[in-house]
């Protein structure tokens, strides 16, 4: 599995090196100027552990996504401090957080995010594209991806030829590309019925097990249930944070 | 990334706006085969030029009266017999005469005339095509033979002149001697002329013996300036020149007339080519806009490239490659066309264009040049987006 960061410098440490992967210290993020600021997340502190599957829920506009850009290393907070991996993110040049986002995170959009003239495949290749992996690995893994995701006969489809659940699914398929560690999903059931929703849940649950670390956002009780421990935000505050003790068994653990 | 990665996104990118692209090559490729065209008229002009001189015969020095000097006097045959006689030289060929109406049975032909001796034959390098050349007796006997060029033969109306009879300001004379064309360029046309014996034009056309100008052939290259330097050094003894009066004469070597000429023709070829640059700014332009627009219209993308781990110099990459790309192609292009520019020269100009290998390679660096001169700014711009920034654009 691919560490979040490379290279060890000491440059930028922060953290105890405690087994904790995300570690946010009263992170908010305000939008707008003068009176029509809002704080989308107003001082939320979070510790996810290495290899933890956490939900995130909350209604509509209580800060989930702005959250998870966050995390997800592309958004900067307004105050704040974020260690990710015992990093300071804060200290990390543009090119630095690029190589984070490309190769540690896989990042699941709420929007999907694809390139409209890019095939299925394709846009599950441009990942691997920018991390250097040679064309024939790099279509191969792809199309494996896309079959993972049960979508191996829409590879040369184009997103305006696929339906919205299809998409999520190319979506997913793109943040696994480079085997990231650390996987970010912003509502990736949102637009799937129960049958293929059921079966992303068991993806992440499988990627889970194989030692990722797994951060969820959904608005589906039943799809939290998989994860170990759920988060509800409100207001951009963080209201509830409860480990599941019946979650699904992790294998190996004791 | 692999730079290879960046030319096939480039060209992806390219050429799902083809209509776009084209119009935006467009410019270069008239900037392109403007600056190649207007180079290649430059450089035939030149070697067009230096061609004639050279044409004129080798290590020439040539002579003439100053003519405005007070007091000064004329280059006579006996300053040219004196020059013979300097060591370095091999042959002399003065010349007398100057322009008149040749004609033949009512056509005429408005030619130069030139008294000559037997040795202009091989000092301006003058070869027969048929019959002979002016001859020592015809100079001797005053003979009213000529040797004529092909295009005053032209201008009488007929080539098969050799035995007949032309008038030359009301005198008659035998056309012994038809030259081989030398080809036009300069202000006189070596082909558009009638050669007479040296005495036959004092005594019969000129009525003076005061020479036109002589020429003056050096055996050994190496000595041309000594030669140059003995010739103005007797002429001015001969015509009691005090110290630090006017030269009344010129002497001039063959290789200052080059040196003048490639000078002139250097200063065109720049002149052409840098007026034709100006379109090729305007070109670059063009695809620095066209740049700007595209990654305005392409943000979003731009935002999706970034947000799943393009770094600064791949978004770079992939916008300069675009913009290289374009210029290239209108390089390529323009380079064709300023070649058909070059061809199409010659029957206008009455010269052929002449694209130098040079030439090519400086269009082809200089459209790279100017895709990454006016790519880089866009490309920067591109490269530079914040990403969550970027994919919130609509
Ligand atoms: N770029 C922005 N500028 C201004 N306000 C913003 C911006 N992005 C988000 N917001 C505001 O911040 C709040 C939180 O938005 P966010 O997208 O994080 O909500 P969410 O919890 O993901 O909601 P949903 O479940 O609908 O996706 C919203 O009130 C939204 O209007
Ligand atoms: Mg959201």
């Amino acid at each position: 599995m691919t560490p979040v960061f490379r290279r060890r410098d000491k440059a930028g440490a922060c953290g105890a090196d405690d087994g904790t992967v995300i570690r946010l210290e009263q992170i908010t993020k305000v939008f707008g100027e003068g009176t029509a600021q809002i704080a989308a997340v107003a001082g939320v502190d979070l510790e996810v552990r290495r290899g933890e599957f956490l939900a995130i829920m909350g209604p509509s506009g209580s800060g989930k996504s702005t959250l998870m850009n966050i995390i997800g290393c592309l958004d900067r907070p307004t105050a704040g401090r974020y260690c990710l991996d015992g990093r300071d993110v804060a200290k990390l040049d543009d090119d630095a957080l690029a190589d984070a986002r490309r190769l540690a995170i896989g990042f699941v959009f709420q929007t999907f995010n694809l390139l409209p003239r890019l095939t299925a495949l394709q846009n599950v290749e441009l990942p691997m594209i920018y991390a250097g992996v040679g064309g024939r690995a790099r279509r191969k893994r792809a199309s494996d991806f896309l079959g993972m995701v049960g979508l191996a006969g829409r590879v040369t489809h184009r997103p305006n030829q696929l339906s919205g659940g299809e998409r999520q699914r190319v979506a997913i398929a793109r943040s696994l590309a480079n085997e990231p560690s650390l996987l970010l999903a912003d509502e990736p059931t949102g637009n799937l019925d129960s049958k293929s929703g059921a079966e992303i849940v068991t993806l992440l649950e499988r990627l889970h097990t194989d030692g990722r670390t797994i951060v969820l956002i959904t608005h589906e009780q039943d799809v939290a249930q998989h994860a170990e421990r759920i988060v509800h935000l409100r207001d951009g505050r963080i209201v509830d944070d409860t480990a599941r003790l019946d979650a699904a068994p992790e294998e190996g653990t004791p | 990334m692999n730079i290879w990665e960046s030319v096939r996104m480039a060209f992806t990118a390219l050429a799902a706006n083809k209509g776009r692209s084209l119009l935006t090559i467009l410019g270069v490729v008239i900037g392109v085969g403007a600056v190649i065209g207007m180079v290649a008229v430059g450089q035939g002009a030149r070697e067009e030029v230096l061609g004639s001189v050279q044409g004129l015969g080798s290590n020439l020095i040539f002579a003439a009266s100053a003519g405005d000097v007070p007091g000064g006097q004329p280059l006579s045959l006996e300053d040219a017999e004196a020059i013979a006689d300097l060591p370095g030289v091999s042959r002399v060929a003065p010349e007398i005469g100057g322009p008149l109406t040749v004609s033949y049975r009512g056509e005429t032909s408005r030619s130069s005339v030139s008294g000559v001796t037997p040795e202009y034959e091989q000092v301006r390098n003058a070869t027969v095509a048929l019959g002979r050349f002016i001859s020592r007796s015809d100079v001797d006997r005053s003979a009213r033979v000529a040797v004529i060029g092909l295009e005053t033969a032209d201008d009488l109306g007929t080539r098969e002149l050799l035995g007949k009879k032309i008038d030359l300001g009301g005198v008659p004379f035998t056309v012994i001697g038809v030259l081989e064309p030398k080809g036009a360029a300069g202000p006189v046309n070596p082909d558009q002329t009638v050669l007479v014996p040296i005495n036959t034009a004092i005594t019969r056309l000129v009525g003076s013996d005061s020479l036109s100008g002589l020429s003056v052939e050096v055996g050994d290259a190496d000595r041309m300036d000594d030669v140059s330097k003995a010739i103005t050094r007797l002429l001015r003894q001969r015509h009691d020149l005090i110290e630090g009066a006017q030269d009344d004469f010129f002497v001039t070597t063959q290789v200052d007339i080059l040196d003048a000429v490639g000078t002139i023709t250097t200063v065109l070829t720049a002149l052409l080519g840098g007026i034709a640059g100006i379109s090729l700014v305007v070109g670059g332009i063009g695809i620095m806009n066209i740049m700007l627009v595209s990654v305005t219209e392409r943000t979003r993308e731009i935002g999706i490239r970034k947000a799943i781990g393009a770094r600064r110099w791949d978004i770079l990459a992939q916008f300069l490659v675009e913009s290289v790309a374009l210029s290239l192609f209108g390089g390529g292009i323009g380079i064709a066309i300023g070649f058909l520019m070059a061809i199409g020269a010659e029957p206008l100009l009455g010269f052929p264009g002449v694209v130098t290998p040079s030439a090519v390679v400086l269009a082809f660096a200089v459209s790279a040049g100017i895709g990454i001169f006016f790519g880089v700014y866009p490309a920067w711009k591109a490269s530079r987006q914040d990403p969550i920034e970027a994919l919130r654009y609509e």
